[in-house]
């Protein structure tokens, strides 16, 4: 993936609002993409723990293994997802949190989706996922 | 034993909602809530939009909104000794949400020991047979006090 292509899969991904609002971005690090969530004051979803929420480390999930199908499908647009199952696996805390996915299978209409988000001021593990998108071409 | 049902909707909405950043920012308001009930609308906003073409809401505002209504609903069954987190989540999506429509979600516990639950959610824009998402979820129960735990 060169340097324009990765540019265009950023700014179709940073294009959403829903995007924006939570502060998602990607990155390619040694070749491999990088979903990341700076912490910010309105992902807090336990005051009391305290805790992101649950649903914003999904959205880390989901953006990061969206991005790795428009990579290895070579889409334009943002695959749409029609099943997912999340597993938390540790608290996630007031701080940065990074994800990776790996595609597990992928045929012309389909993609199985691993990815995982950790935070690395612990080293946990916090959630993973199974995401399975749709990646023929939408509409 | 559970003061939570109890109270009236407005104290309702101010502690479980209105303390939490994340259901500020996506505008919850509990509507309805019963032992092992709750429904809760999440308004259209523009910053929930996962397709600038269409003006729909991103799955992930759904996923997150189905989350927060599974966990409260397991609360309104529980006191303030304890608390949940959410074990594992699965969400099938049915179709699009359509722009300018109040997404709602309702939850029903299914089970609750001391140690899991199990809640299904079903989320909405008003018509229950015409479903955007349906989802189960396993939850802990995370005993606050030490000496009980």
């Amino acid at each position: 993936m060169n340097e324009a292509d990765f540019a265009a899969l950023r700014g179709a991904i940073l294009a959403l609002p829903y995007v924006r609002m939570l502060g998602f971005d990607i990155a390619r690090e040694d070749g491999v993409l990088r979903g990341q969530l700076p912490f910010a004051e309105r992902l807090i979803g336990n005051p009391l723990v305290p805790a992101l929420h649950g649903g914003v480390v999904a959205a880390l999930l989901h953006f990061t293994a969206a991005a790795q199908v428009m990579r290895e499908a070579r889409m334009a647009r943002l695959p749409r997802v029609f099943t997912c199952t999340i597993e938390y696996l540790a608290s996630p805390d007031l701080r940065d949190s990074y994800a990776s996915a790996s595609i597990v299978t992928r045929t012309r209409r389909f993609a199985n989706v691993r990815v995982s988000a950790w935070q690395p001021h612990s080293g946990k593990t916090i959630a993973a996922a199974t995401m399975q998108f749709l990646t023929g071409q939408m509409d | 034993m559970s003061a939570i049902i109890d109270m009236p909707l407005e104290k309702f909405q101010t502690y479980f909602i209105e303390s939490v950043p994340q259901y500020r920012a996506l505008q919850l308001r509990a509507v309805a809530r019963g032992a092992g009930y709750l429904a809760y609308d999440m308004p259209w906003a523009e910053s929930l939009v996962g397709d600038p073409a269409s003006g729909e809401v991103h799955e992930c505002a759904i996923t997150t909104l189905i989350d927060a209504v599974c966990a409260t609903a397991i609360q309104t069954r529980l006191d303030r000794n304890f608390r949940t987190a959410t074990l594992d989540l699965r969400v099938d999506f049915m179709r699009k949400s359509r722009a300018g429509r109040t997404i709602s979600c309702e939850a029903e516990v299914l089970r609750l020991d001391a140690d899991t639950a199990v809640v299904r959610a079903l989320a909405h824009e008003g018509e229950k047979a015409d479903p955007l998402a349906i989802s189960t979820g396993s939850f802990a129960i995370i005993s606050l006090r030490k000496a009980a735990s």
